[in-house]
């Protein structure tokens, strides 16, 4: 039994991994020599493994685990193109397919579009600079919007204000904005999902939906939340990406598969914050300082000619991308909380895609539609009738 | 890997088929997603992130291929069996470097049984290792603490610790002798785990 404790020490290097390739040899040797000697080293590496089953065991995120499976799960058939990155030259085509009338509404597709350049619009493919930027086509290929369903809106909130605002989310989800930031989403949610694409700084206060996962997209990354609070700053001037956890779990994964950088999801928890080197190779985990917990935004500090977000002056905005008339009046109805009158009959087969400013007169925007469709608008008291 | 695959649902008794719910899978998945992951990481080597992927992705095949099994049991060996294979798929094909050569102990043989592994109660384990690791000299838990729980190396540990890293190893040998003694009842483990160093002779 000498022989055991001459090699108690190399025994226990070589479990923790700081033998030479020279000692590993004498070892192994060692360890096959006799079944004396190999029961002996046996039991250490037994009990060695135990601790370090256990203290993985205790370090895995079952939560986060699960929520990511889950998602896994439910996505199915969406995820690959959803993680896919940006194509912007498929996404028309992509629409027209799924549609499958194309003909009959190519014409009033283009008398959209030109309505819409009218009152400054984007058609279908907009996309933030293309860096990793969702399909919005994507999204609402799956499930095309049937006339109960009330439409659908891309809203695009964005901040100038100098001052931190206040977003209240349909989920009862709230979001702090940050000056020079915008905010996109599905209003309401599609596809059961919560999804947000970000530039600049928010907080978000999640409310908890199990059914509905709440996933941030911010230039290349995406953080996934149930029922928690962090914030995500991605700011175009800035070199790095940051999502600081205050609550709950959340899971961040790179929204491109195929780069190298970042293939595996990082899972944070409350008080860490994950640093992500855009132009780096890792991203790292770390505890916020007291000094970053704070909720404004150290948004002076950018240089104001290199803002960050686009400077387009043209505020927050609500798009349509190719929803009925019908619905898109249903939806303006509630948005400007006037009653708007017509029959389906006159307008079913009119398709909408287009953008307006929050600033736009409800009426300005309803005979621009008009205009275009052939429609005759008539301003009530508190309503519009559109007519055919 | 398909064949192994396929070899353990022909084990399976079909009588007994019961679908699986989400429920019931989520009960799954919360009481062996981190022990397999530890399995995983433990076993074949691989990083923990890989190990986590590779554990993630069994429980997706397990559920696309639910309603195939007829216990709980087999539900983990199963689950076991996939990970299993699927590492071994991963080292042989190298898409990962694994920690380091000597881990690769478990080459040739993803058909060991983990029994003893598998059916480890690791809750009862957590509180054997904390008594153990309690009743260890102050010195030597710091020490083993350090180098063992948190992954430091042993020259780190002996330089934050001033003291010399030839201290740092008799306090880990130590320490690890007194570990074995007190976990001796879980000692059948080895079995799952030790083909590794057969290989690495040849």
């Amino acid at each position: 039994m000498q022989n055991e404790s001459q090699f108690d020490e190399l025994i226990i290097r070589f479990l923790s991994d700081e033998t030479t390739t020279e000692e590993d040899k004498t070892i192994i040797n060692w360890i096959n020599d006799n079944s004396e000697n190999r029961a002996y080293f046996e039991q250490l590496q037994s009990a060695w493994i135990l601790v370090s089953a256990r203290e993985i065991i205790a370090g895995t995120d079952v939560d986060a685990g699960w929520l990511l499976l889950r998602a896994k799960i439910k996505q199915e058939p969406a995820a690959v193109d959803f993680y896919a990155g940006p194509k912007v030259d498929g996404s028309d085509k992509k629409e027209d397919e799924v549609n499958g009338r194309k003909s009959s509404l190519y014409r009033i597709l283009v008398a959209s579009v030109v309505a819409a350049s009218l009152i400054g619009i984007i058609v279908v493919a907009y996309f933030w600079e293309g860096n990793g930027i969702r399909n919005t086509g994507d999204l609402t290929r799956d499930k095309p919007a049937t006339l109960d369903v009330l439409a659908s809106v891309l809203r695009h909130e964005e901040n100038t204000s100098g001052q931190t605002k206040q977003l209240a989310l349909p989920d009862g989800s709230t979001v702090l904005l940050s000056n020079n930031s915008a905010l996109e989403f599905q209003e309401p949610f599609i596809n059961n999902k919560r999804e947000f694409t970000l530039v600049g700084k928010a907080e978000f206060a999640v409310t908890k939906d199990t059914s509905k996962a709440f996933i941030v997209y911010s230039d290349q990354l995406s953080t996934t939340a149930l029922g928690t609070r962090f914030s995500v700053a991605s700011y175009k001037a800035s070199e790095n990406i940051t999502i600081q956890l205050f609550e709950g779990k959340v899971v961040i994964q790179s929204t491109n598969t195929a780069a190298k950088k970042m293939q595996k999801a990082y899972y944070l928890s409350p008080g860490e914050e994950l640093v992500y080197r855009k132009g780096g190779i890792t991203a790292s985990v770390r505890k916020i300082s007291e000094k970053k917990q704070t909720t404004t935004a150290p948004i002076q500090q950018l240089p104001f000619d290199d803002p960050s977000i686009p400077r387009t002056g043209e505020g927050s905005w609500y798009m349509f991308n190719n929803q009925s008339l019908p619905q898109v009046f249903a939806r303006l109805e509630k948005l400007y909380n006037v009653k708007i009158s017509f029959s389906k009959a006159d307008i079913s087969n009119l398709y909408f895609i287009g953008r307006f400013n929050n600033a736009d007169s409800l009426e300005k925007i309803l005979r621009e539609i008009a205009e275009i469709n052939d429609l005759k608008v008539t301003k009530r008291e508190s309503s519009f009738i559109i007519e055919k | 890997m398909g064949s192994d695959l396929v070899t353990i649902l022909d084990n399976v008794p079909y009588t007994a088929a019961v679908t699986i719910d989400e429920a019931g899978f989520e009960d799954l998945f919360r009481q062996n997603f981190a022990p397999l992951c530890a399995y995983c990481e433990i076993k074949f080597g691989l990083p923990a992130e890989v190990a986590r992927d590779t554990v993630q992705s069994a429980f997706l095949k397990f559920w696309e291929s639910r309603g195939n099994l007829s216990s709980s049991n087999a539900a983990k060996s199963y689950l076991y069996k996939t990970v299993a294979n699927s590492s071994l798929d991963i080292i042989k094909h190298q898409k990962v470097k694994t920690r380091k050569e000597k881990h690769l102990l478990a080459v040739g043989e993803p058909g060991i049984i983990n029994d003893s592994y598998e059916n480890l109660d690791f809750k009862e384990l957590n509180i054997a290792i904390d008594a153990a690791m309690s009743e260890l000299p102050e010195q030597m838990r710091t020490i083993f603490t350090l180098c063992k729980v948190e992954g430091m190396k042993y020259a780190v540990v002996a330089e934050a610790l001033n003291i010399s890293v030839k201290t740092v190893e008799t306090q880990m040998s130590r320490a690890l002798a007194r570990m074995r003694n007190k976990l001796s009842k879980y000692r059948v483990l080895y079995i799952a785990f030790i083909a590794i160093l057969l290989q690495l002779k040849k």
